[in-house]
This record gives C-alpha cells, structure tokens and sequence, in this order.
C-alpha cells in the first residue's frame, strides 16, 4: 500500500506570509468598489454580489496555505510563481473603479481607467505564461514535466491562471456600467488571445522573448477591436484568420519547444550580428542584446500606422506611446537584468571597469530608447498631424526609461529579472506620481493652491524622479551601494514630489 | 616585489550571514595556487571579491599590489577569468565572440587564439548558442588566455566536463599560459576537482566556514602529513602518542593513521612497540583536504 503524502508542516508566520500579500493587494480595489457602493446607496445583495471576486480569491488562498494535500502543496508553489502577475491583474480589474469611486480625481481617474484597461490587455497572458517561463528559467521544468503527476501539475498550473484571469473579468463586468461593452470587446479579445500565447510560449521560451510576445499578441490582436468597432467586421476576418494559423501551429511550437532549441538558439548564427556589423565592438554586442526592444517598437509604429490609416482615431497614439513606453523599460532590462542572466554581464565587467560597463550600456539603451521610442515616434506623429504634444512624450518616456534602469539593476541576477524590472519600475513610478497627485489633492480638498499650473511641476516632479533613478542605478552598479542608498534615493524622489507639489499648489 | 594576490583580513557579509570571515592570502607571481573547500565554504564569494564584482564588506583586497577598487583600470587589464558556466550571446559565432573579447581588451595575441582554436578543434562559425558545455569553456579559455594576462582566474573550470576535455583544458592552461613566462604567470584556480590538478598546484588553501583551515605549499603538505600503517604479531597498541590528524584505525593487529609532522618519530615508535611492518605514504591533496575541510 503506497503511503500517504506527508506534508511537513512549518512556521505558521511564512506560510502565512504570501496569504498577507494577497489580502493587502486586493483590499484597495475592493476598498474603491466598497466607496463606489456606499455613495449610491445600493442593495446588500449587490454590495455582497461585488465582492465575490476577491472572496473567492481569498479564500482560495487561505484554503492553500492552511491545507495539507498534495493538491494544496503544488498550489501553494503555483500561487507564488503567478502571485506577481496575478496581484498585478487583480489590482488593476479593481483599479478601473478608480473613476466611478473618486469622480474629483477628474484626469486622474480617466488616467487611471485608461492604465487599468490596457493593463488588463497585457496581464493575462502573463498569468498563464510567467510562471512557466519561471519554471523553465529555473530548470525545474523539466523535473515537473517528468514527474508521475506532470501532466496534472502542469494543467493545475493553467487551470489556476485561468481562473485568476476569469475571477478578474469578473471583478470588472461587476463593476457600475459606463465602458461594460468596451470592457466585453477587451474580454472576447482577451481570450483569443489568451488562446493563442502557448504557441508562442513554445515557440519562444526565453524570458525576454516571452515578455515581449506577451505583451504583443494580445495587443496585435485587440487594438483592432478596441479601435475599429465600426469596422466589425474586418477585424473580426483578421483576427480569426491570425488565431486559426497559430492554433494551427500549436502542434509544431510544441514539438520545437519540447524537443529542439528555444527560438533564439535556433535563430543563431550571427545574423543579429552581421545587422550590426557596421558598429565597432563591444557596441554591436550591445545593439544585438536590443532586438526585442526595436521589434517591440516597430510594432508599436506598426499599429498606430495601421489604426491612423483604418480609422485615424485620436486614439491612434495611444498604441505608440504604450509600446513605446514598453520598449523604453524593456531596453535597460536586456542590457542589464538579461545580460545577467545570459551570463555575458560579468565576464565584461571582469574585463572593463564598472563605470565604463555602466556608461557602455546605459547610453547603448539610452540611444536606441530615444530613437525608438521618441525621435521616430514623434516624426510619425508630426506627419500625421496628431495633436499630441511632444515634450509630455519625450519626459514621459525618458522617465520610465529611468526608473527601468534603476529596476534592471536592482532586480541582477533574477531569471525574470527584466520581468520585475518592469514591475518594478512601474510600481516605484506610481509611488512617485501618486505622491505628488495624493498631496495635491489633499491640499485641494483642504482648498488649498490653484490647479492650474499642475503641468509644469508635475513635470518637475517627473524629471526630479528620474534623475535620482539614474544616480541611484550608477551607485548601485558602479559603488555597489548597498539597498539604504536605494531607499535614500526614492525616499529623496518621494520628498522632491511632495515639495514639487506643494510649491505647485502654493505658487 | 608585491605578491600577485594579497587579501588581508577579508569578509564577505550577505543579509543571511558571513561567507567569509576574516580571510588573509598572500600568493606570488608565477604561481599556480588553488582553493579548495566544501559547497559554501567562501571560494566563490572570496573570487569574486578578488575579482571586483562584489565589494567586501572590510579588509582589503589587492593584486599586483594594487587596490582592486582604487585601480579598477589597471588591475582589470593585467588579469582574466573563466568562469564554471560560461556565457555568450547566443546569437554570436565563435569568431564574434573572439572580436568581442579582443574589443574589451588592451591587448589581444591572435597567435595564441589561433593556436588554441587549432588545439580545441573550434569552428570559427558555429554560434555560440550550439556549443556543448565543454566547447564554451574552452572558448572561455581561448577568450582568457588570448588577453594575454598575468593572473588568470579559474572558477570550477572543469566541473561537468569529460575526461578529454578536463585534460585538454589543463594542458593549454600550463602549457599555453603559465609555461611561457613561469615567473610572470600566475593562476588562482577554484575547484572541487582536486585530484585533476595534483601535480599543477605550486600551493593551496582550504577555506571551510569562510575561513582558511590549511594554507600551504602542496610539496610542503605532501611532506608535513604521513599516513603510516603498521602491522604487528600481536594486538596493535590501543594509542599512539604522536599528533594525528586523523581517528587511529585499528583492526586487529594493523593500525593505521595520518601524523602531523612526525613521520620519522611515528616509524621510530612504532618499531620500538614490535611491528613487523610498517608502510609510510604521502597523502594525496584530495586526501589531505578531507582531512582539514
């Protein structure tokens, strides 16, 4: 007789640890939902109804962490592999709320709407995908999928990102009408594609690789849709022809993920290197790391191009600048977090001082973000005559380029380094915005100052952040600073935004 | 003249303790000294304190009498690394990756390379993304010793290589670094693989818990501990009242154990309690590191 599984159980704090993080990160959207329910004074029943989201969530987490089955403990490592996606995505189906609950918010909330839904296009397929390319980064794949139990292990796996995705969307279709079609189209592309990011995931099991379709296919897939809803039916044409010829290759994506080379293996051979062969070396190595970056770029170009000459949206923009901020985090993340993890990092820095290391490959990301990411976008807005302004683009861009900077060096040696890099970096450029817009609006609310000149400070407050982002990378990198220099620095950005605002309100 | 290593009271603190406590190593140019020591024991954050990719949290760290933070420059110029898992960009061929590594440095001896690259049978266009471990490292090496150093660092270069490969690889390492300026040439090298580089050590240390538990000339080691095995007619005596440095193994009438230094004295004894045969060897390093880890 097979004896039963014995689970070991251990200290009641770290177990519980993970659960915490969950409960925290939902209380805020819910805390909204709860605001949006008690200012128009609806039923119990729909007040409860509204809930059931994050109730589910949580208990489900509780039941894993507090569980002894084996079922629970292959769960409670799933959980933690999707926790940074997942959270990011639950937060974000709560964030949406932002307008209804705080109508004062004005810009802020349509921001913060227009933020959470293009997040909710992103996040996920990278609930299904981030914790296998966790797993295969860390070369416990293999194992699992060998394991007597792999095949359920891996279709828990699926089933739990699953189910997190749908407890989103659920969180969102309960939420007061307004945009509900808008956010029903999101769905049904979602979905797709959500159906057809394993083919790319085999296809492509590098991390990077993986981020970067992640973060393309649905947006290849759902921009259309969310533009052109008077043109149904072209989408709907090119969007079934795309998802029928990638599921269709499914069977060989698998086959090549399982069995031969990842992708950009199998791509080798110095084609990258030839493209760059004008440049001396070391900097075509450098410019070679930076392919994702300029694909994810073109593709940004590619879309607007595509959306302005279908439908010439204001929107349009809208598609480059996402993509173009994408690419400005992903670029210092290959130069620093992947180039780590590639294991080409450290032999360059046995052989070049720190200081050069950093200055190589700074100004390397730095000169393809601004010309990927700015000087090529804004020509395509200037022929265009799109309105949008120039300078909010340039320091919009360079700040996240900043704070991906600042994340790719902090986040060395992670396999999914460049992942949370970008997590990172947006997390820690929300904690400055919010610090600078939470005291404006607390000095308005008192009726305090004059919101009229809030573009020049905020833009203060941006440019401030930034240059202590990049002081905080080159000491971290070059002085290996230990991590008080780092909370010095966001401590000194958070205290800059406050001042900025201040004097903004004042002045 | 200063020694080519000289590390001074080093230690190595991360947030969940002390890697290396307190370490002090003084190695000479030209030779070919190792570290030896269990998994955690301070070998690999110890190189890469020597090697500037972690800054110690006190002591000093010097090579070629140089602070390795105050003369980052110049210390980086003089000295390479192979690494226990190599990388390149896997898109890059053989012959980019030597370009590359030729770009970063001051000088570069295309002699050698080419010399290596015959010994190794490298393909000059295959991408380094379809080499076999055993390929990177010795590209690694190609990479390390083309640079033309004086001090080449070895981090478990041979761990996970086949035989063919580990010789290959130690042969071009004497033969093609350290032979060509003896008295220039020196090589730090970590490894677990002791017995493989038996006879190329000039001098070694044992570090176990972050500190150093042995440091040595190997020929000195050799020399300072003797495993001695003694037979007698009757019942072998329950003690013997040298140092040993390993548990008295008695069986019956043979008793065998390893003295500090006292061989001569340990014989002279042992003849004196009635054995009628007595076999002194050196120990082996593996051996003699079993003994102090």
């Amino acid at each position: 007789m097979t004896p039963a599984l014995s689970v070991p159980r251990v200290a009641l704090a770290p177990r519980l640890q993970p659960a915490w993080l969950w409960l925290l990160a939902l209380v805020p959207g819910n805390a909204l939902i709860a605001l949006d329910l008690a200012r128009d004074v609806v039923r119990p029943a729909t007040w409860a109804v509204r809930f059931v989201p994050a109730l589910v969530v949580l208990g489900f987490v509780a039941w894993v962490h507090a569980a002894k089955r084996p079922l629970a403990v292959r769960l409670r490592k799933e959980l933690r592999l999707v926790m940074a996606p997942a959270l990011m995505l639950l937060m974000c189906s709560g964030e949406g709320l932002l307008a209804d609950a705080l109508p004062a918010a004005g810009a802020l909330a349509g921001f913060a709407r227009a933020l959470a839904w293009l997040t909710m296009l992103i996040l996920p397929a990278a609930v299904l995908l981030l914790p296998l390319s966790a797993e295969g980064a860390r070369g416990t794949l293999g194992a699992l999928v060998l394991s007597p139990r792999g095949g359920r292990a891996v279709a828990e796996k699926f089933a739990l990102g699953a189910g997190l995705v749908v407890l989103a969307f659920l969180q969102l279709t309960l939420q007061r009408a307004g945009d509900r079609e808008q956010w029903w189209f999101t769905t049904g592309a979602s979905v797709l594609a959500l159906a057809t990011v394993p083919t790319w995931f085999f296809l492509a099991r590098k991390e990077a690789t993986t981020l970067g379709l992640v973060l393309l296919v649905p947006f290849f897939v759902v921009m259309p849709v969310a533009f052109f809803l008077e043109r149904l039916e072209v989408t709907v044409a090119v969007v079934s022809v795309y998802a029928v010829v990638t599921l269709a290759a499914l069977p060989l994506a698998v086959r090549r993920g399982a069995l031969a080379l990842p992708l950009d293996e199998a791509m080798a051979g110095g084609g990258a290197s030839k493209r760059f062969a004008l440049f001396p070396q070391p900097l075509a190595a450098e410019l070679g790391a930076q392919r994702e970056t300029i694909i994810l770029a073109s593709v940004g170009w590619a879309g607007f191009a595509g959306t302005w000459l279908l439908g010439g949206h204001d929107e349009a923009p809208m598609v480059l600048g996402l993509l173009s901020a994408l690419a400005a985090v992903l670029s210092p993340a290959l130069s620093f977090a992947e180039a780590d993890r590639l294991g080409t990092l450290e032999p360059l820095l046995v052989s070049r001082t720190r200081a050069e290391v950093f200055r190589l490959k700074a100004m390397t990301s730095l000169g393809v973000t601004a010309l990927v990411s700015i000087v090529l976008p804004l020509a395509a807005l200037a022929v265009t005559s799109s309105k949008w302004e120039p300078m909010p683009w340039l320091i919009g861009v360079s700040f996240v380029w900043c704070l991906g900077l600042v994340a790719s060096v902090q986040a060395r040696g992670a396999a999914l380094g460049m992942t949370f890099g970008g997590g990172l970096a947006a997390t820690a450029a929300f904690t400055q915005f919010a610090v600078f817009v939470a005291v404006w609006f607390a000095a308005g609310a008192l009726g305090v100052g004059d919101h009229a000149s809030s573009g020049a400070f905020m833009a203060a407050a941006f440019i401030s952040t930034a240059a202590i982002a990049v002081v905080v990378a080159w000491r971290k990198f070059v002085r290996l600073s230990s991590g008080r220099d780092t909370a010095l620095g966001l401590a000194a950005a958070a205290f800059q935004c406050t001042v900025l605002a201040v004097a903004g309100l004042v002045g | 003249m200063s020694p080519t290593i000289e590390l001074s009271d080093l230690v190595v603190r991360y947030p969940r303790g002390e890697a290396v406590k307190g370490l002090s190593l003084s190695v000479e140019a030209g030779r070919c000294h190792a570290l030896f020591g269990r998994n955690g024991a301070g070998k690999t954050s110890t190189m890469r304190a020597l090697l500037g990719l972690l800054r110690p949290t006190s002591g000093s760290v010097k090579l070629f009498g140089l602070d390795v933070v105050k003369n980052e420059a110049e210390v980086k110029s003089r000295l390479a690394w192979v690494p226990d898992a190599p990388g390149f960009h896997p898109w890059m061929s053989v012959e980019e990756v030597l370009a590359y590594a030729a770009a970063l440095r001051p000088s570069w001896n295309r002699t050698l390379q080419e010399h290596l690259l015959t010994r190794f049978e490298l393909d000059l266009s295959a991408p380094t993304g379809a080499l076999s471990k055993g390929q990177k490292t010795q590209l690694a090496l190609v990479c390390a010793i083309a640079a033309d150093p004086e001090l080449l660092v070895l981090d478990e270069p041979t761990s996970g290589l086949d035989p063919l490969v580990r010789r290959q690889f130690l042969e071009a390492v004497i033969g093609v670094f350290q032979e060509r300026e003896p008295a220039k040439k020196t090589i730090l090298v970590s490894t677990h693989l002791i017995s493989e580089f038996e006879g190329v050590v000039d001098g070694f240390t044992v570090l176990s818990g972050g500190r150093a538990v042995l440091s040595t000339e190997a020929d000195a080691a050799r020399a300072r501990f003797c495993r001695l095995r003694a037979w007698f007619d009757s019942e072998a005596p329950m003690s013997v009242p040298m140092k040993t440095v390993k548990p008295l193994s008695r069986e019956g009438r043979m008793l065998d154990f390893v003295v500090d230094d006292e061989a001569d004295a340990a014989r002279g004894w042992l003849t004196q309690q009635g054995a009628v045969r007595v076999d002194a060897s050196a120990l082996s390093l593996e051996d003699i590191f079993l003994l102090a880890a």
